[in-house]
């Protein structure tokens, strides 16, 4: 099936799915985070997306391309904005599930798999182009930056509560 | 050599950092960092991707060097500008903004030497102005991030 047409589309995409990330955030019930930790949650999300895509899909390497292209344009800074809804959503999660030991593992696995296979809709799209980069490979970077972003969360957490109390 | 000698100077940064007395707390400094991570790797692109104005070397070991550069020295240098920020420096706050967008040229020219970056339609001289306008936007940003920490009833320097 020929599904080049939703190439088209790929601008779309990006807009509607930060769209329904922000609804999403909008109707789940307030997790009571301090602003100061959102922010922060929503800048190293950013970072994750934009470190290596300056390294990875820069003319140098160039594994992919991002909105059909190896420049860097408006779009591309709103997919990293698309990042900071997500990270806010993982954290969310995380927190109202309460995870201890295993279930921790099980959470970061199940969310590398959903990142992965949206990161394949959001490919069919035309959102990344592929060139020396395989989807797989994408899957084992999901699972190395979500403990990542759990770490990150805990330290600034714990750092805010101390800093609290000072 | 480069990369022995750029991998040192970053190590010797990284540790001065380190050690030498913040004003900031650990917060302000995470939100520096990404902050002067995010904004200068994008303006890095536009500069060398889209517009052109910078050709950077296909060499391994450049492309080790400019990363290092991007990744770790500039910010590092950003958030070591935002601690020097009291009440005693505020009167010098256009000199040590100078000073600090100096020391980022002098690194730039050092990699420019080192045949890491090479200008096509650019010079020292706008490059400059960029460090300038980055710090000035940074410390704009931070102070904004400084009164949200406030309102949370976090005492900030």
């Amino acid at each position: 099936m020929n599904i080049t047409f939703l190439h088209h589309f790929n601008e779309l995409f990006v807009v509607l799915s930060f769209v329904t990330a922000m609804l999403l955030i909008k109707k789940l019930p307030s997790l009571k985070l301090p602003i100061s930790l959102v922010i922060l949650i929503c800048l190293f999300s950013a970072n994750l997306a934009r470190v290596p895509d300056s390294m990875l899909a820069a003319p140098s390497l160039d594994l992919y391309d991002i909105m059909f292209s190896e420049k860097f344009n408006l779009f591309d800074f709103i997919t990293y904005l698309l990042y900071c809804p997500f990270g806010y959503l993982f954290v969310y999660f995380y927190e109202k599930g309460n995870f201890k030991g295993y279930k921790i593992i099980l959470y970061i696995a199940l969310t590398a798999s959903g990142g992965t296979i949206y990161e394949w809709i959001a490919h069919l799209f035309g959102v990344f182009e592929y060139k020396k980069w395989d989807i797989r490979f994408s899957f084992a970077v999901y699972l190395f930056v979500q403990p990542l972003t759990l770490l990150f969360y805990e330290s600034i957490k714990n750092s805010h509560k101390i800093l609290m109390k000072n | 050599m480069s990369l022995v000698i750029f991998i040192c100077v970053t190590i010797l940064l990284i540790m001065s950092f380190y050690f030498l007395p913040k004003t900031m707390n650990i917060l302000q400094n995470t939100y520096v960092l990404m902050l002067a991570i995010f904004l200068f790797t994008c303006y890095c692109s536009v500069i060398y991707v889209n517009l052109e104005f910078w050709k950077l070397s296909n060499h391994v070991t450049h492309y080790i060097l400019f990363r290092i550069y991007q990744l770790i020295v500039i910010p590092i240098l950003v958030v070591w500008y935002c601690n020097g920020k009291n009440k005693k420096m505020k009167k010098y706050f256009l000199i040590r903004t100078v000073c600090f967008s100096l020391a980022m040229l002098l690194l730039e020219r050092l990699l420019i030497s080192w045949n890491v970056i090479t200008y096509a339609k650019w010079n020292g001289l706008i490059s400059f102005f960029a460090y300038l306008i980055l710090l000035l936007v940074i410390s704009i940003l931070n102070h904004w991030f400084t009164v949200v920490l406030r309102k949370e009833g976090i005492r900030v320097g």
